[in-house]
This record gives C-alpha cells, structure tokens and sequence, in this order.
C-alpha cells in the first residue's frame, strides 16, 4: 500500500534535470518587464491624452467668445439670432435685458427637460434662465419689449385632483425680471389645473392673460379630463396685481405697439366687428371685420390704432410658401397687400413700420426679421435668425424696443459637447486603453 | 541590494524541485522546462521585493500558469468530450499511467492534486497559492480523486 504523495513523488523523479541553466534568464527578465512597463505606459499615456483631448474640446467647445461687456454699455439688439443648443449653462443669477428667448430642450446627462434660452442685450452671451415652476412644455412666453420681463406659465399644487397628462398641472404664470433676477409667482386658483392660452405684454408693463380651466383631473373620467372651459381674460400689472376684463369674453390679439398703448382686439362680436379698445383710456372703436381670414398670430396694432397687420392665404403657416401680408385701416378697408415669402406680422415701432418674421429660405429655420416701411413698401433686413416659425410659439420672442437703435454684430453661442458625448467617449477611451493594456501585456508575455 | 546573484542562486539551488512540480503539472518534459523558465522570467522584475523568500512567489506562477496556459492553448489536454466517463484504474506500479490518468484531469484538479498531495500544502494554502476558495478546492480534490481510481494507493492529507 502506498500514499499518493509516494506515487506523485516517484512520478516527479522522471521529471527533466533541465541542463546547462540559460546564462541569460535575469537579462531576459529584465527586458520583458522593461517592454511591458514601456508599453503600458505608452497606452496610458495615449489614453490620458484622448481624455485630455476631449476635455480640452469639451472646455473649447463650451466656452463663448463673447467679451465682458463694458460696464454701462447700452442694450442692442444683435444682428443674427442662433438657434441655441440644449448643452448651454445657465445665467445663474440676472442676465440683464434680453435680446430674445428662444424654447428649447435643456438637455442632462440622463434626462431633459423644457427649458427657455435667453441672449443678453449687453453680451450677447446664451443661456438657459433659471425660471422658478416653469411648466413643461409650454412653449408660451412672453418677452417684454424693453427685454426686461419674461412671463411664463408655472406648475404648482391644484386645489382637486390635478390633471397630469400633459406632465405637471399648470398653476399660475410667473413675471421674470431680467435685472434683478427676481420671479415673481402669480397663481391663479384652478381646481385641476390650467389650459394656457396666451400671455402677452403690453409696452407699459401690463400683461394679458388668457387661460382656460380644466373640467377634470386624474381621479376624474376621460370626457372631464379633455374638456375645460374658457376663462375671461385678465391683466396683471405688477403694482396693481391681477385684474378681469369686464365685458370682453371675445378677446382675440393683443397689440404689441409701441409707446405704452394698451390695444386689445375683440374678434368676432356677432356682428362680423371688431373693436379697438385702449384699455388704458377706455376708448373702444368698432369697425367692420374686414374680409380677410388674418391667420395666426392675427394681426399687430399699429401704436396709434390706426393699422392691422396680418397675414392670410388659407393654408397653414409653413417657411417658404407665400402669403399675403395685408394692412387695413379702422374701418376695414385695406390699405396695402404685399405677397412674397412667409411672413409673420409682429410690431409696429412706430405708424410707417412695420417688423415682421420672413422665411429667408424654404428652411423653417432660416427667417429674419424684416422692417417694411409702408410708405414705399421697401423691406430691409434688421435680424437674421431662426426665431419663431411655428403656430405655438409666443410672437412676443424678442425685445422689439430694442429694434430702435442699431443692431449690434453677433457672436455665435457655443455649441457644447453633450455630457452623454463626453461620458459615452471617455468611457469608450477607457474601456479600449484597458483592454489595449489586457492585450499587450499578454502579448509581451515571457 | 538583491539582484542576478541571489536570482542565479535561487535557480540553481530550485531549478530541479521546481522542474518535478512543472512535470507533474504538465506531464510532458519540455513542457515542464519552458513552464519553469516562464516562471522564473516573471520572478525577475519582483526580485527586489521577493528575493528573501521566493520559492512561494515562483510556485504560484508556476500553478497559475499551468492553468491559465492551457485556457490560452488547451494544449495536450484531451478535450471534456474525449474524457472517459469512468473513473482510470491504474496499475499501481505504472508511472506511465498515472502521468496519462492526471493528463485526463481538468487542469485546475491536476493543480490541486500535485499542491495537495505531492507538495504537502493545507486546503488553504492550495486555496491561496491558486487564488480560488476553500470550498473549490475541497470539491475540485474530491472530483480529481473520484476520477482517478488508485488501486493500492492510499490519499492521505
């Protein structure tokens, strides 16, 4: 009987002496280690590199060439808008008067959110502004014409059960100041949640509200859930809070004139009239509708009452096609036509101009912004840009006032690496270094 | 500071202990040889840390090597297909054929077998040296030696 130790051990005895020893063992251990050491160093390196690369393109990348501005240089309007990527920081704080505000999609590493772009009057420096409560894709804002306040719809807490199909309940609208970075809130009681229709400013502060009231909330049935009624509109001014329209349950534009007038149209009283209404005065004028079906945004009020601006052809609003600019007087009549490419009216500076958003292109996305003088019916350029070119975005996206003094040159905003971007490669630089390390290091094997 | 002469030492002095593990490891002479040799290339550049002590060190590589060698190039194995579904009687004076019965084995059981039974170490220290578990070890010996039928021969430790 023997043990398998004994058995092993006999076995081994035929194992080889191994012969003359290589003289050369040590050298050769030392020349692997060295090509090893060597070669996964250089990978390292190589890797920190492309890491360091993408660093520097994502800092490149996000950085603004746009220059501090001087302290008291005055605000302008810049002579091309961009349209602004969803990887922008934040103002962080104040941005001074904005030239614009543009909707857009705030992007993070994992998620995205609805978010609003500013472009500084004084820099003209892009980023996103840190709106209290803005509600998700709400795309209604409105920038006052001095580019001072940004009013927007907010989410909050419904007195019922709250309606959330559409991503939290709307409560109330906020005022932005863009000086002092201040937010104040305005809610508005609403049982399940608002339906908002339109926020607009006026040139003195005063904003229109129209909103609906939702019939319904999750906890009720899907008939109440989609239906709602409509809401008299009101005004909100910040030193007399908010206030109902009396008697106008029709309302339909609101004038973004110039010089502090507060027009309100009335659309459709029964009767194919209108009224011009200054809200400030109390003056009302009636005038026949005229016999043209303006589409939206209906039609811009010249300052003085005189003129609408709107345009019509019986499609829907697309870049490119041409469409039929009309100006009418107060009693209906029209006074000027003008074809060519699509046009949205937006804002009478004074009674003989007219700024209005042109297709450039049949690209939705290249328009300007042109002035018309209507006198000899002459259109100049005044800003080049994406800005608004669909039917759900405010016409309130800039700070007409600024469009009296001279535009200013532009800067292009930075187009940021995504953080997926530089994540997604950082870790595919790290996966292929490891794995490149892995091999070569088998490969210099002894 | 330790360097060639202590390594060339070493070697000297281990070379053939080290050669009768190697060829119990992978039955084959030149196997045994180049498996040794790699082992020790690898020692070189951890010298200055090991040098007071390195048979554990080398032993280790030697083990770990004859296993992750044969994952690299299933070289001399008989593939899992071609393994015979009894247990090897083998001729209890035959050195032949216990060589050709621990060739059958997976190359991690041939490990734990030579650790376990020719080199005298605890199931700990076999654990630790081939950087697997107690329990591994425990289930890989008793699988080698259900595998391998030793008539006459008694498995002791």
């Amino acid at each position: 009987m023997s043990t398998l130790h004994e058995r092993l051990a006999e076995l081994a005895e035929d194992a080889p002496v191994g012969g003359a020893l290589p003289e050369d063992l040590w050298d050769r251990g030392r020349r692997i280690a060295r090509r090893r050491r060597l070669g996964t160093a250089t990978i390292a390196a190589v890797a920190c590199l492309a890491l360091a690369l993408v660093g520097v393109l994502g800092w490149q990348r996000g950085r603004t060439s746009v220059e501090p501005a001087a302290p008291g240089s005055a605000p302008a309007m810049p002579d091309q808008l961009y349209q602004p990527s969803g990887w922008l920081g934040s103002f962080g704080g104040s941005p001074g008067t904005l030239a614009a505000v543009f909707p857009a999609r705030r992007e993070h590493l994992l998620r995205s959110e609805a978010g609003i772009v500013g472009v500084s009057a004084t820099t003209g420096r892009y980023g996103f502004l840190d709106l209290p409560d803005v509600a998700a894709g709400s795309d209604e804002v409105a920038l006052s014409a001095d580019g001072r306040r940004l009013a927007y719809w907010i989410t909050g807490r419904t007195s019922g059960s709250p309606r959330t199909t559409a991503g939290d309940p709307v409560t109330g609208f906020a005022v932005f100041d863009a000086l002092t970075g201040h937010t104040e809130r305005v809610p508005i009681p609403t049982p399940h949640g608002l339906d908002p229709e339109q926020l607009a400013w006026s040139g003195d502060g005063l904003l229109l509200v129209e909103h609906g009231q939702w019939s319904g909330g999750d906890d009720d049935s899907a008939d109440l859930q989609s239906t709602g009624r409509v809401m008299p509109p009101m005004t909100w001014r910040a030193d007399r809070g908010l206030q109902p329209i009396e008697d106008r349950a029709e309302l339909g534009v609101w004038s973004q004139s110039a010089g502090g007038h507060d027009w309100l149209m009335q659309v459709d009283d029964g009767d194919r009239r209108w009224a011009i209404d200054n809200l400030r005065t109390g003056e009302v004028w009636q005038m026949p509708q005229p016999n043209l079906a303006f589409e939206f945004p209906g039609p811009a009020i010249s300052p003085e009452g005189t003129l609408l601006a709107g345009t019509h052809a019986g499609t829907a609003y697309s870049a490119g096609q041409s469409r039929t600019l009309s100006i009418v007087d107060r009693h209906g009549r029209v006074v000027m036509s003008v074809g060519g490419r699509a046009t949205v009216a937006l804002y009478w500076p004074d009674d003989k101009h007219l700024i209005a958003q042109r297709a450039v292109s049949a690209d939705a996305d290249d328009t300007a912004l042109e002035s018309l003088d209507v006198r000899t019916r002459r259109w100049t350029p005044v800003v080049t840009g994406p800005g608004v070119h669909t039917g759900n975005v405010s016409t309130q996206f800039a700070a007409f006032d600024l469009l009296a003094v001279p535009t200013r040159s532009a800067v292009p905003p930075p187009r940021p690496l995504g953080q997926r971007v530089v994540v997604g490669t950082s870790a595919v630089i790290v996966l292929v270094g490891g794995l490149a390390i892995v091999l070569w290091r088998r490969r210099a094997r002894p | 500071m330790p360097g060639r002469d202590t390594f060339d030492a070493f070697v000297i002095a281990r070379r053939g202990a080290l050669l009768r593990t190697a060829y119990l490891l992978t039955g084959s002479h030149a196997d045994a040889e180049d498996l040794v040799q790699v082992a020790l290339l690898k020692a070189v550049p951890q010298w200055e840390r090991i040098a007071d002590h390195p048979e554990p060190y080398v032993r280790r590589i030697l083990a770990r090597e004859s296993i992750t060698r044969h994952r690299r190039r299933r070289w001399r194995e008989v593939t899992a297909a071609e393994l015979p579904e009894t247990a090897i009687d083998i001729d209890p004076v035959d050195r032949e054929a216990l060589r050709r019965a621990l060739l059958t084995l997976a190359p991690r059981q041939r490990a734990v077998i030579v650790l376990r039974y020719y080199e005298d170490l605890t199931e700990r220290e076999t654990a630790e040296l081939l950087g697997i578990g107690v329990g591994t070890v425990k289930s890989q010996t008793r699988d080698a030696l259900a595998r391998l039928r030793l008539p006459g021969v008694v498995a002791t430790g």
